[in-house]
């Protein structure tokens, strides 16, 4: 169960970001940092979680596989991974591969790609996971990045929990260290565990994204509290810093994008769950207030601010033996790069309005799955926003929308396979069709490039072991 | 203007603040057991799923326990994590 570390890769490199390169804020605003880097995400079950609870993939993870969630397997995470049916070996592994095929070829590809047609190992990674006596329990992931050809630390959530009575109801009170904000999350509404699930960085995506949209993971560490109230009522406070930049650059972290926090940034979490129509019903909010010295650059005085909130809500009908879910999200984003201005990364200094910008982010995906085997995923997603031209390329703004589709095969989800009970695979066939890209749909890039020509198709397999 | 101003709260004193606060919560409850999971979590039922039943499972506690599920359960109930001993 892990989330891939973002990946740097070349970006649409036009002279307001070469200047942020050249320099050294390193992207240091944050909408332009999810754009440059092309953020990849991936996350899988974790077999050694599997082998402690004696139970096959298919009782956390919808589809038999990570990372979708299970109200089981929101369980046994908001229950600091503890449950247990006897000893177990905490390690694990897996594997990503792909093939992505764009509809244009690429102008400028990552490095040691081809302009299209790339087969690349996404990743590969060990994790360290598994429960400790009744209160204690958590994972921690390493990963080989097959397109940046580097390791380095990856998603990391470990816990503390305990039993309480809140307001009478048997509740679960945890701690939970983690370096990416919503990875502790238990619902797979929120960004570090949201569909696709997995993704590459091989093809071009948006380059506005809210910054609770990954672009801190693995660049901050954070602490939160939370309360399971009677197995109903979710609410989380907590807050995150920059860990120091030797730290960051051991662990294989570029410690200077996006940048490092100003103090302490707060993050809160509320949910409600509910049986509703024979399913399980989640509506929820979040909130995330950031500021960010650009670059670790602390000379101006001033910090970029963004400010996100975020409503969602889930749904998940067990149908038989098949499923459906449904997750719906919607993403507010304000945000003003005062210290991007003040530095003369982006725009005029004088001018107000220079880094000033809002975005809105919304994404429903629905899911249908045969037998734990068979999925079919629809997702549509739509990011729109204010105009601003030192923030966005092209027309200066943000917009882009499309639809992505996924049919996927999990050979093993029920833990009886050739390889024995802790090797599971999914293979699956993702097309992803862009409306607009980046402000608009012909054109884009003032040279000619529609929202089409990143259409991509992605033949992948995952194994985890 | 927005200038630097000295936090109230250090990364050190959170992080330490944090770390005190788990090993004191977990120490009050040092005898707690592992929090179970509630029966409609597991679509748990009292009666038998044709053959299976709980006290067929291998995370049956007799006389009326599971090793998963909270509360008393019913030997010849069933839920989805059943596993045959």
């Amino acid at each position: 169960m892990g989330n891939s570390p973002n990946r740097r890769v070349a970006p649409l490199c036009d002279a307001r970001t070469a200047k942020l390169i050249a320099g050294g804020s390193s992207l240091g605003v944050a909408v332009i940092a999810v754009g440059a880097m092309m953020v990849a995400r991936s996350a899988s079950a974790v077999p050694a979680f599997a082998q402690q609870t004696g139970q096959p993939c298919k009782s956390c993870h919808v589809g038999g596989f990570g990372p979708e969630l299970t109200p089981f397997g929101r369980e046994f995470k908001l229950g600091g991974y503890t449950l247990r049916a006897h000893a177990s070996v905490p390690l694990a592994a897996m594997a990503i591969t792909s093939l992505t095929h764009t509809r244009k070829d690429q102008n400028q590809p990552p490095e040691h790609l081809n302009r299209n047609d790339n087969v690349v190992l996404d990743e590969a990674a060990v994790f360290l996971a598994g429960g400790m006596g009744n209160h204690f329990g958590g994972f921690a992931e390493v990963t080989y990045d097959g397109v940046d050809r580097h390791f380095s630390w990856d998603n990391l959530d470990v816990r503390a929990v305990t039993k309480a009575k809140i307001f009478g109801a048997d509740s679960i009170l945890g701690l939970s260290v983690n370096n990416n904000p919503t990875i502790q999350d238990a619902w797979n509404t929120l960004p570090g565990w949201g569909f696709p699930f997995t993704d590459t960085n091989v093809s071009p995506t948006p380059d506005a994204a809210p910054l609770i949209d990954d672009s801190l993971a693995q660049n901050v560490l954070g602490v939160s509290a939370y309360a399971w109230i009677g197995h109903k009522g979710y609410l989380e406070v907590g807050g995150y810093s920059s860990p120091a930049r030797g730290t960051l650059n051991a662990l294989g972290a570029d410690p200077f994008d996006p940048g490092s926090i100003r103090g302490i940034a707060p993050y809160g979490r509320i949910a409600f769950q509910t049986e509703l129509g024979g399913g399980t019903f989640e509506v929820g909010a979040s909130a995330l207030k950031t500021a960010l010295f650009p670059g670790r650059d602390r000379s101006s005085g001033l910090a970029d601010h963004h400010t996100d909130l975020g409503l969602d809500t889930s749904w998940q009908k067990p149908i038989g033996s098949n499923s459906f879910t449904a997750n719906l999200r919607y993403e507010h984003e304000r945000a003003d790069l005062r210290a991007s201005c003040a530095l003369g990364l982006i725009g005029e200094d004088a001018d107000p309005a220079c880094g000033r910008y809002d975005l809105n982010e919304l994404r429903a995906t629905g899911r249908y799955t045969l037998h734990d085997r068979l999925g079919f995923a629809l997702s549509a997603f739509d990011i729109s926003g204010s105009r601003n031209s030192n923030v966005f390329d092209g027309n200066g703004l943000p917009d882009s929308n499309g639809l992505m589709g996924q049919v996927d095969y999990t050979f093993w989800p029920d833990g009886k396979g050739p390889l024995g009970p802790l090797v599971n695979a999914r293979v699956g066939i993702q097309y992803t069709l862009y409306g607009r890209f980046n402000g608009a749909r012909h054109n884009f890039d003032g040279a000619g490039a529609n929202a089409v020509d990143n259409n991509a198709l992605r033949f992948f397999t995952w194994i985890a072991f | 203007m927005d200038r630097i101003l000295t936090p109230r709260f250090s990364r050190r004193t959170f992080l330490r603040a944090s770390a005190v606060g788990a090993i004191c919560g977990v120490a009050v409850s040092a005898r707690a057991e592992t929090a179970k999971v509630p029966k409609q979590t597991v679509q748990y039922q009292p009666s038998p799923k044709g053959p299976a039943h709980c006290a067929a499972c291998a995370y049956f506690q007799a006389p009326s326990n599971c090793n998963f599920v909270k509360g008393p359960i019913s030997p010849s109930g069933w839920c989805m994590l059943f596993k045959p001993k």
